[in-house]
């Protein structure tokens, strides 16, 4: 029992219509090369004979050399072949190249590049969960590997230039259409040539990490590709989301810890506060701990304003506990047509008594129109509002400020880097 | 558990590590052996199978997600336009199935069924569409295989230079199937296509 091995491959060939030395590189799924010297197609698959030629093709900037082997995800490849992409858009003329790279063992994968940009794509079986077309608009999304991809450009090229190994016959001008769509590192590319439908899985490659990998020198890139990911410096990001959080928190316990209290106490002062000092009725501290908050409401205050002392005394009016001086302005007008105001009828302030009780507000007040006070000044209505348990949440509100102020500026960042994206690219490549 | 064959051949000790391999082929003198209730009858010899980078070397130990397998054999078969492999691999849990390596295409596959009611082999169209146990499948390629040779163990008598005519089918979620045309009958292996990148050695 014996068979023959598999036939030794060949390395180099003569061009079989210019002669020129023509490197074999690619496997046995190689379909085709085109000679750089004369662009002459040849097929693999029948001793080499010329298929057609593609004439007057005009070689374009190549980053990387035919030939040359680097590792990409731990393994290593060759360059086996290039075309260049041509793309025509209402007057406008968009072109990248796509390395065909080939390795033993993982097969061949294409490294896209465009301004400066790489992407590595392989063919891959998994098909969209939900149907997708080729005219499917921008932005629309469905699911692959459980990664949800978001329709990027559905379109179509022609091919403006070929040389070196293709695992098809490619023809001149030949068109394929398809959709590229993102999930940044990740791209899914459905691409329909001829007759046959592809799906491809690509992630974006740093240019650092192509150059280092085939000893290349290429371009930094230009603008934000289709499924460049945003990258910032892991401190930054954490800082920044843990200073979100910390906002979240903030603005959470500002809600969760700040009250308006209990009324305890309501009174309406008449205009009589202005002429002399008026007691009011009693009201009953119980807990002497909690924070309290006297609310002054005057609602006939206009473009004037009115200052009153509080002084919080026992139910004798014997003893004086301490005075709250408290100042209300409200002006409003017109000017140019415009409507303005300032100040407001109202304010608050704090207190807290040391000791459980009955009391009484002693009040007196004052107040006028220009900078002096007014003899007469009177106001009918003065509310005068007392209320238990008041907590304030102003320290929460300043951290949530703060945490804001710290971790926004990573968002905006991302924000702005993801409307770039998006953004309809207007720049010709030339 | 490995048990130790010695080759009539070259005398070389041989471990068996699959539970019911027919035929053996030495890895010293690369003679071929039927196996027949523990006893190696020498059949002739195997060609020698060109030693090309694969992502698979025989008894190192791979990991697809999380199903851990050793290749323990290989045939391989010409297709004309090239060839691939067929590893035989032993799993963690003693359960053997089929690896099929072409360049950058894989599949994990096993024989669900040897006779299915189908088209005969003429009728099929690369692009068509079968349906194989309610699931719809679409013929991504029809071709006719020529055995090469072989390597390890593997479960059935190889007659190098054989041929035969296949069909290789694609399915939703990366479903596989492969469909044998041989001695008149049909054998259909079901399986997964698998990315090359999401395999690694153990």
């Amino acid at each position: 029992m014996s068979a023959t091995a598999t036939k030794a491959a060949l390395k180099s060939i003569k061009c079989t219509q210019c002669g020129g030395s023509i490197e074999i590189r690619g496997g046995h799924n190689v379909k085709s090369i085109v000679c750089q010297y004369c662009g002459s197609c040849l097929d693999t698959k029948d001793e080499f004979k010329v298929l057609h030629q593609f004439l007057n093709q005009k070689r374009p900037f190549l980053p990387m050399k035919i030939g040359l082997k680097g590792k990409l995800k731990g393994v290593m490849f060759t360059v086996i072949g290039v075309i260049q992409m041509e793309e025509r858009e209402c007057g406008e003329v968009y072109r990248w190249l796509e390395y065909l790279l080939f390795s033993p063992t993982h097969g061949y994968v294409w490294l896209v590049y465009e301004d400066g940009h790489w992407v590595m794509l392989h063919e891959v079986k998994d098909l969209p969960d939900t149907p997708v077309d080729l005219a499917m608009p921008r932005k629309s999304s469905f699911k692959v590997r459980d990664k949800t991809f978001k329709v990027f450009e559905s379109s179509g090229a022609a091919i403006s230039y070929v040389e070196g190994e293709l695992t098809w016959q490619a023809k001149a001008k030949e068109r394929v259409r398809y959709v590229d769509a993102v999930c940044p590192p990740y791209m899914y590319c459905i691409e329909m040539r001829g007759g046959e439908q592809e799906y491809s899985w690509g992630e974006y490659i740093p240019y650092e990490e192509i150059n280092e990998a085939f000893k290349i020198n290429s371009f930094e890139p230009t603008g934000v590709f289709s499924c460049q990911p945003f990258v910032a410096s892991p401190l930054f990001e954490s800082f920044s989301k843990g200073a979100m959080l910390a906002a979240l928190i903030a603005i959470f316990m500002y809600f969760f810890i700040s009250s308006n209290g209990s009324l305890v106490f309501k009174q309406k002062f008449g205009s009589n506060v202005f002429k002399q000092s008026e007691v009011s009725k009693e009201f009953e501290v119980k807990e002497p701990g909690k924070l309290y908050g006297i609310r002054v409401y005057t609602p006939s205050l206009k473009n004037q304003w009115s200052y009153y002392n509080f002084r919080v005394v026992d139910k004798e009016e014997k003893t004086k506990y301490f005075d709250m001086p408290t100042a209300l302005s409200y002006y409003e007008g017109y000017e140019g047509g415009e409507y303005w105001s300032e100040g407001s009828t109202e304010v608050t302030a704090y207190f807290k008594i040391p000791e459980k009780g009955q009391f009484k507000l002693a009040v007196d007040g004052e107040g006028g129109t220009g900078n002096d006070p007014q003899k007469n000044f009177s106001l009918s209505n003065t509310i005068v509002e007392i209320r238990e348990g008041v907590r304030q949440g102003h320290y929460t509100l300043t951290w949530f400020f703060l945490c804001l102020v710290l971790g926004a500026p990573f968002f905006i960042k991302k924000m702005t880097f993801e409307a770039q994206r998006w953004a309809d690219d207007d720049e010709d490549d030339d | 558990m490995a048990i130790s064959l010695t080759c009539p051949s070259c005398g070389n000790i041989i471990n068996q590590v699959t539970r019911s391999p027919q035929m053996v082929v030495c890895p010293a003198c690369n003679s071929t052996h039927l196996l027949t209730n523990g006893k190696m009858e020498d059949v002739g010899k195997s060609a020698i199978l060109t030693d090309v980078p694969s992502i698979f070397e025989m008894y190192k130990t791979y990991k697809y997600t999380d199903w851990k397998f050793t290749p323990v054999g290989r045939v391989r078969y010409d297709y004309g336009d090239g060839y691939w492999d067929e590893w035989f691999v032993r799993s963690d849990n003693g359960k053997e199935t089929w690896v099929s390596v072409d360049e950058g295409d894989i599949a994990i596959e096993h024989l669900v069924q040897k006779q299915l009611s189908l088209p005969t082999f003429d009728e099929i169209k690369v692009g068509g569409a079968l349906m194989i146990n309610r699931i719809r499948m679409t013929v991504v390629e029809k071709n006719t295989a020529t055995m090469v040779g072989a390597q390890g163990e593997v479960p059935f008598k190889i007659v190098p230079n054989e041929t035969y005519n296949y069909i290789d089918l694609l399915g939703p979620k990366r479903t596989a199937f492969t469909i044998e045309y041989q001695d008149g009958g049909i054998d259909c292996y079901k399986g997964i296509w698998v990315d090359p990148f999401e395999i690694v050695e153990v």
